[in-house]
C-alpha cells in the first residue's frame, strides 16, 4: 500500500485556466506543432493512409494472380506493384504506426511532459512524410521502383535498370532511414532521462521497455542499409563498382549488407507489438504481467540475437554448409525468447478474469497468429527445407503471420485499446467484433493457402502463371481472402470515423488498466499531467486502486519533485516551431532534384546537381539554423 | 477455488460455451488437415511434396519430422490459449480481483528448456543432410553447367565419368535430359543478375549469382518429365524463366546425346544427299548474331560465361523442345511464326524484341516468317526428334553402345 504517493494520479486535477486541448487545433497548430501527442496522431494518420496505399496495391496484386494467365496488369506494373507494396507497408505503415504508439503513449507511461526533443520529434515526423513522398511520386514520373523491397544487387545496376525507379527508392529509403534514426535517438534519450521519479527500469511498462530496444535496434541495424543503399547510390550515380561483378565487386556484398539490416527490421517492427500485447494481456486479464522480469530479458535477448542470423535470408546463395549450420542454429535459438514470450502471456492469461473486449480480440488474435508465423520460422531455420521454402509463397505465407498475423493484429489491438485515451471517446464495440472476425477469417483466408501454394512450388513475384501449373484453386481462395481482409480494413476505418463522432465519453481509466498513461484525463491535457507522478511499482494505477503491493520494495528518492497543487498552471511547454518542417522540405527538394536531373542547371563533376537540389539545401540549412537559433520561450520545464 | 468452480457449473451458458467453441477449433483443424492433404486434385508438377531424387527425399523426411513437431506445438499452444482465455473468463460472479501472480519461477524454467530440447532434435539432422548434400555436390559423374539468363537457361553437357571423363559437349536451353539414379552436378553460372534454380521435385533451390559458382547434386531416383523455375526475383520475365529436366534410362540419355550431336548442320550444302533440311533462309545470318547453333556456330561464337549477356539460346535441336521462350510458348509451328515475327508482344522485356518486330532494326513479313519456322522445322536429327511426352526410343540407329563404348568426341555431326 501507499506506492503511489502523488494525490493527482487518480483523479489529476485538470487546471482550466490551461486550455491547451480546447483549443481549437487548426491547421498552422498542426503544421507547427511539437506536442508529441500531436505527433504522434499525425503518424497514426499518415501511416494509416500509406497502410490503405500498400493495401490498394496488395489487392491489385492479388487480382492479377486470380487465375492463370490473367492479362489484367502487365509484368512492369507488377513488379512495380510488389515493390511498393513490400516498401510501403515496412517503411511507411508498419514502421510509422509503432513509432505513432511510441510517440503518444510511450511519454504517458513514463510520466513525462514530451519527448526529450520536441522538435526533432517533429522533424522525423515531416521526414517521414517526404520519404513516402518521394517513394510515391515515382508512380506519378512513370517508373516506381521495381527491383523487390530488397533490391538484390545486381538487378539494380545501371545495365539492368536503367530507368529511374531505383533512384526513387534510394532516395526515399535514405530520407527515412535519417528520420527513424533521429526519431530512435530521441526515444532512448527520453526514456533514460526523462522517467516520473520513482519509475526504475524495471517498472516501466513492457511497451516502454519494447520502446527503449527497439529504438536502440534501429540504431544499430540503419547504418548498415544506410552504407548499402550509398554504395548503391554511388555504382548508380558516380560509376563505382561496389557490387558490379565485372570490376571485382560482389552482388553478396548487398546481401550482407541488406540483411544485417533486414533482420533486426523484423523486431523492430515485431517488438513494439510485443510491448502493446504485453500491456493489453494483464490489464483484460485483470493480473500484472507474468514473468515481467523474463519478458524483458527475452526482449532483449531477441534483439541481441536478431543481429546474428540475418544470413538465414541467404541459405540460398552458397555460403557453404558451415556459415548455414551457424546461422540455422542461431536463428533455432530466437525460437527460445520468443516462445517464452507467448508462454509468459498465457500464464498472464490463466487463473485471470479475461474480458473478451475487443483488444483483448486481437491481442489473443495475435498471439494465435503469431505463433503460426512463428513455427514456420523455425521450419525455416532447418536450412534444407528453407531451400525449398526460400522465395516461395510458404515464405510469403510465414512472413505475413509474422507481420500482419503478429505486428498488424497487435497495432490494431493497440488502437482499439488506447483509442479510448487519445479521443476520449471509445471504439464501437459491436463493430469492433465484426471487425475482428472479419480480419481474423479475411487474414487466414489469404494467407494459409499460400502455405499450400508454396508447397506446391510456386515461386513469389511472379506476375503471372500457366494453368498446367496446378495453382489456380488455392490463388482463387487467396483473392478473395484478400478482399475480405481490405473489406475488414476499410470498417477499421468506418468504426474509427464513427466512433471520433459519437463513440461513447469516457474518463481517464475506461478499461481499469494499471499503467501511468491512464491515471492522466482522455484525451490528456497539452502537458499530460498537472503534477509529477511519482511511482512505487509496475503498476501503479492498481496499487493504488487495489492497495495490493508489489513485491519490488518502494523507494521514492525525491518527494520533493511533486510540484504544487497549481502545477497545471506553471507549466511550460516548448514552443511551435515552423523549422523542423523546413528543414525537411529542405532534404525532400535535395533528394527530388537527384531524380529530376533533366532540369540541371549546374553540373559538379560527375554529378548532376540540378537547382532544385541547391534550393533544397539552402532550404535545409536555413531550416537548421532557425531551428538553432530560435527562443526556446522559456527555461527550465518541458 | 472450489467455490468458484461450483458457481462456474451453475452457468449453463458457458457449459455450451467452451465445449462449442472447441469443437469449432477441432473442425476447422481437421479441415486444414484435409485440404492440406488433399488440395483440388490435378497435375502439380512444381510440387515439393513428391521428392524424385536422394536430394529431394533427405528434404522431405526432414520435412516431415519438422511437419509432424510443428503440428504438435500448433496444436498445444492453440489449444492452451484458446482453453485458458475460455476457462478464465470473466464472471458476473467474479467479485473479487484474481490472484496476482507475477510468475513462476520453476514454469518459466521449463518453457524455456523444453523448446530448446526440441530444437536440438530439429537441429541434428538439419546438420547432417546440410553436409552431406554438399559431399555429394563434389562427387558427381556427370557434370552439368546451367548458365541463367535473361530469361532463359543454357545448359552445358559437360565431363561424364561414365565415358571416362570426356565432355559430351552437348549446349541446349530450358530443356534437358539427364540419366536416373546417377549424381548429376549443376554448377550454376551468371554473367548477369541473380537467379535461383530450383527443381521442386529433384531439389530446393541454389542461387546462381554473377561471379560464385554453386554447386548442387541431383541423383534422381525416378524417371520422368521434372518441372524447374527460376525463384529469385530477375526482372521483367521473372516469371516466364521455366525449364525441364527429363529423367530417362542410362542408354536412352546418350541415345538423346548422340542424337543432339548428328542434329544436321546448317549449311544446306553441306546435307547429305535425301536430307529433309532446306537451305536456310537470308535472315538466319541475323538470328546468328545473338544465338548459337551446335554450341559455337555463330558469327560471335559464343556461348556460356562469355556469352554477352544479351545472347540468344542455342538453335540446335530447337524444334525438338517442349516449348519456347522459357516454357512459356508451345512449340508449333504457328506459335513459333507468330513469335519470329514479334516477340516483345508475347514475352515483353526480352532482347529479341528490342531488335526483331514491327518498327525495330529487323522485321519479318508473315512469309518470311513462314520460311523461317518451315527452316527450324527441319533442322532436325536423322531419325527426328525424340518428342516431350513419348521418350522416342525406337530410333536404334543413333543409340550406341553405353559404358563399354565411349560416347565418340570425333563425330562430325551428321557425317
Amino acid at each position: 500500500m501507499a506506492s503511489v504517493a502523488q494525490p493527482g494520479l487518480s483523479a489529476p486535477t485538470v487546471s482550466g485556466a490551461h486550455t491547451g486541448t480546447k483549443k481549437r487545433s487548426g491547421l498552422l497548430d498542426w503544421i507547427t506543432t511539437v506536442d508529441h501527442k500531436k505527433i504522434g496522431i499525425m503518424y497514426g494518420v499518415t501511416a494509416i493512409f500509406f497502410l490503405m496505399v500498400g493495401g490498394l496495391e496488395a489487392l491489385l496484386i492479388r487480382t492479377q494472380l486470380i487465375t492463370s494467365g490473367n492479362g489484367l496488369i502487365n509484368e512492369k506494373t507488377y513488379n512495380e506493384l510488389f515493390t511498393m507494396h513490400g516498401t510501403t507497408m515496412i517503411f511507411l505503415a508498419v514502421m510509422p504506426l509503432t513509432v505513432a504508439f511510441w510517440n503518444y503513449i510511450m511519454p504517458l507511461q513514463i510520466g513525462a511532459r514530451d519527448v526529450a526533443m520536441p522538435r526533432l520529434n517533429a522533424f522525423s515526423y515531416w521526414l517521414f512524410v517526404m520519404a513516402g513522398l518521394t517513394l510515391n511520386i515515382s508512380w506519378f514520373v512513370g517508373h516506381a521502383p521495381n527491383q523487390g523491397w530488397y533490391a538484390y544487387a545486381p538487378l539494380t545496376d545501371l545495365a539492368w535498370n536503367p530507368t529511374r525507379a531505383v533512384d526513387f527508392w534510394i532516395v526515399g529509403l535514405t530520407i527515412s532511414g535519417i528520420s527513424s534514426m533521429l526519431g530512435a535517438f530521441n526515444f532512448i534519450v527520453t526514456i533514460l532521462n526523462m522517467r516520473a521519479p520513482g519509475m526504475t527500469l524495471m517498472r516501466m511498462p513492457v511497451f516502454t521497455w519494447t520502446t527503449l530496444i527497439t529504438s536502440i535496434l534501429l540504431i544499430m541495424a540503419f547504418p548498415a542499409i544506410t552504407v548499402a543503399i550509398i554504395f548503391l547510390m554511388f555504382d548508380r550515380w558516380l560509376g563505382t563498382n561496389f557490387y558490379a561483378v565485372a570490376a571485382g565487386g560482389d552482388p553478396l556484398l548487398w546481401q550482407h549488407l541488406f540483411w544485417i539490416f533486414g533482420h533486426p527490421e523484423v523486431y523492430i517492427m515485431i517488438l513494439p507489438v510485443f510491448g502493446i500485447v504485453s500491456e493489453i494481456v494483464p490489464t483484460f486479464s485483470r493480473k500484472p504481467l507474468f514473468g515481467y522480469s523474463i519478458m524483458v530479458y527475452a526482449t532483449c535477448a531477441i534483439a541481441f540475437l536478431g543481429f546474428g542470423v540475418w544470413a538465414h535470408h541467404m541459405f540460398t546463395t552458397g555460403m557453404g554448409p558451415t556459415a548455414n549450420a551457424v546461422f540455422g542454429a542461431t536463428t533455432m535459438t530466437i525460437a527460445i525468447p520468443t516462445g517464452v514470450k507467448i508462454f509468459n502471456w498465457l500464464g498472464t492469461i490463466a487463473l485471470g478474469q479475461v474480458r473478451f473486449t475487443t483488444p483483448m480480440m486481437f491481442t489473443i488474435g495475435m498471439i494465435s497468429m503469431f505463433t503460426i508465423g512463428g513455427i514456420s520460422g523455425v521450419m525455416h531455420a532447418t536450412v534444407p527445407i528453407d531451400s525449398h521454402h526460400n522465395d516461395s509463397y510458404f515464405l510469403i505465407a510465414h512472413f505475413h503471420y509474422v507481420l500482419f498475423g503478429g505486428s498488424m493484429f497487435g497495432l490494431i489491438a493497440g488502437l482499439y485499446y488506447w483509442f479510448p485515451k487519445i479521443t476520449g471517446r471509445m471504439m464501437d464495440e459491436k463493430l469492433g467484433k465484426i471487425n475482428f472476425w472479419m480480419t481474423f477469417v479475411g487474414f487466414n483466408a489469404t494467407f494459409f493457402p499460400m502455405h499450400f501454394l508454396g508447397l506446391e512450388g510456386m515461386p513469389r513475384r511472379y506476375y503471372t502463371y500457366g494453368e498446367g501449373a496446378g495453382w489456380n484453386f488455392w490463388n482463387a481462395i487467396v483473392t478473395f481472402g484478400a478482399y475480405i481482409l481490405g473489406a475488414a480494413m476499410l470498417l477499421l476505418l468506418f468504426n474509427v470515423g464513427q466512433s471520433l463522432k459519437s463513440g461513447k465519453r469516457v474518463g481517464a481509466n475506461p478499461w481499469d488498466a494499471p499503467t501511468l498513461e491512464w491515471a492522466t484525463t482522455s484525451p490528456p491535457p497539452e502537458y499530460n499531467f498537472a503534477e509529477q507522478p511519482i511511482v512505487a511499482s509496475r503498476d501503479p494505477l492498481w496499487a493504488e486502486k487495489y492497495g495490493h503491493g508489489d513485491d519490488i520494495p518502494a523507494h521514492i528518492e525525491s518527494p520533493e519533485i511533486v510540484l504544487g497543487p497549481n502545477a497545471g498552471d506553471d507549466v511550460h511547454l516548448p514552443n511551435p516551431s515552423f523549422w523542423p518542417l523546413v528543414g525537411a522540405s529542405g532534404m525532400f527538394m535535395m533528394g527530388l532534384g537527384f531524380l529530376f536531373e533533366n532540369i540541371t542547371i549546374f553540373w559538379l563533376g560527375p554529378l548532376a546537381i540540378s537547382a532544385l537540389s541547391i534550393v533544397g539545401l539552402i532550404t535545409l540549412m536555413w531550416g537548421i539554423f532557425g531551428w538553432a537559433f530560435e527562443p526556446t520561450g522559456v527555461e527550465g520545464l518541458h | 477455488m472450489d467455490e468458484r468452480r461450483q458457481e462456474r457449473q451453475k452457468s449453463s451458458g458457458e457449459k455450451r460455451g467452451i465445449p462449442r467453441l472447441l469443437s469449432w477449433g477441432s473442425l476447422s483443424l481437421f479441415a486444414v488437415m484435409i485440404l492440406s492433404a488433399c488440395g483440388p486434385s490435378g497435375e502439380k508438377p512444381y510440387t515439393t511434396l513428391s521428392p524424385a531424387s536422394e536430394t529431394a527425399d533427405d528434404i522431405h523426411s526432414l520435412y516431415k519430422l519438422v511437419f509432424w513437431l510443428s503440428l504438435i506445438v500448433f496444436v498445444g499452444v492453440q489449444f492452451a490459449l484458446v482453453y485458458l482465455s475460455l476457462r478464465y473468463r470473466r464472471k458476473k460472479s467474479d467479485t473479487k480481483r484474481p490472484p496476482q501472480v507475477h510468475g513462476n519461477k520453476r514454469l518459466e524454467l521449463l518453457w524455456t528448456i523444453i523448446p530448446a530440447v526440441v530444437l536440438l532434435v530439429l537441429l541434428v539432422p538439419t546438420l547432417n543432410i546440410l553436409f552431406d548434400q554438399d559431399a555429394r555436390a563434389n562427387e558427381g559423374s556427370l557434370q552439368v553447367d546451367v548458365y541463367g539468363k535473361q530469361w532463359w537457361w543454357e545448359f552445358d553437357l559437360g565431363e561424364d565419368t561414365v565415358q571416362g571423363g570426356q565432355d559430351l559437349d552437348v549446349t541446349t536451353a530450358n530443356e534437358i535430359v539427364i540419366p536416373v539414379g546417377r549424381n548429376t552436378v549443376f554448377n550454376l553460372y551468371s554473367n548477369n543478375v541473380i537467379h535461383s534454380f530450383w527443381i521442386p521435385q529433384l531439389s530446393g533451390k541454389l542461387d546462381v549469382i554473377p561471379g560464385h559458382v554453386n554447386s548442387i547434386s541431383i541423383t534422381p531416383t525416378e524417371t520422368g518429365t521434372f518441372y524447374g523455375e527460376c525463384a529469385e526475383f530477375c526482372g521483367a520475365q521473372h516469371a516466364w524463366m521455366r525449364f525441364k529436366i527429363t529423367v530417362v534410362e542410362e542408354d536412352e540419355f546418350y541415345a538423346w546425346v548422340n542424337n543432339w550431336r548428328t542434329s544436321p548442320a546448317i549449311s544446306a550444302q553441306e546435307q547429305p544427299e535425301g536430307s529433309s533440311v532446306i537451305q536456310a533462309p537470308q535472315k538466319f545470318s541475323v538470328c546468328l548474331s545473338c544465338h548459337t547453333y551446335n554450341g559455337a556456330e555463330n558469327a560471335n561464337a559464343l556461348s556460356g560465361i562469355d556469352a554477352f549477356s544479351t545472347y540468344g539460346p542455342d538453335l540446335t535441336m530447337l524444334v525438338c523442345r517442349e516449348t519456347f521462350a522459357a516454357g512459356m510458348m508451345e512449340m508449333t509451328h504457328e506459335n513459333l511464326v507468330q513469335w519470329l515475327m514479334d516477340p516483345d508482344s508475347i514475352k515483353p522485356g526480352n532482347y529479341m524484341g528490342t531488335m526483331i518486330g514491327p518498327g525495330k532494326a529487323v522485321e519479318l513479313t508473315q512469309a518470311e516468317a513462314e520460311e523461317m519456322a518451315d527452316f527450324l522445322f527441319s533442322m532436325v536429327p536423322e531419325g527426328g526428334c525424340t518428342t516431350a511426352d513419348g521418350w522416342n526410343t525406337t530410333d536404334t540407329a543413333a543409340t550406341p553402345a553405353v559404358e563399354s563404348t565411349p560416347v565418340s568426341t570425333e563425330a562430325t555431326p551428321a557425317a
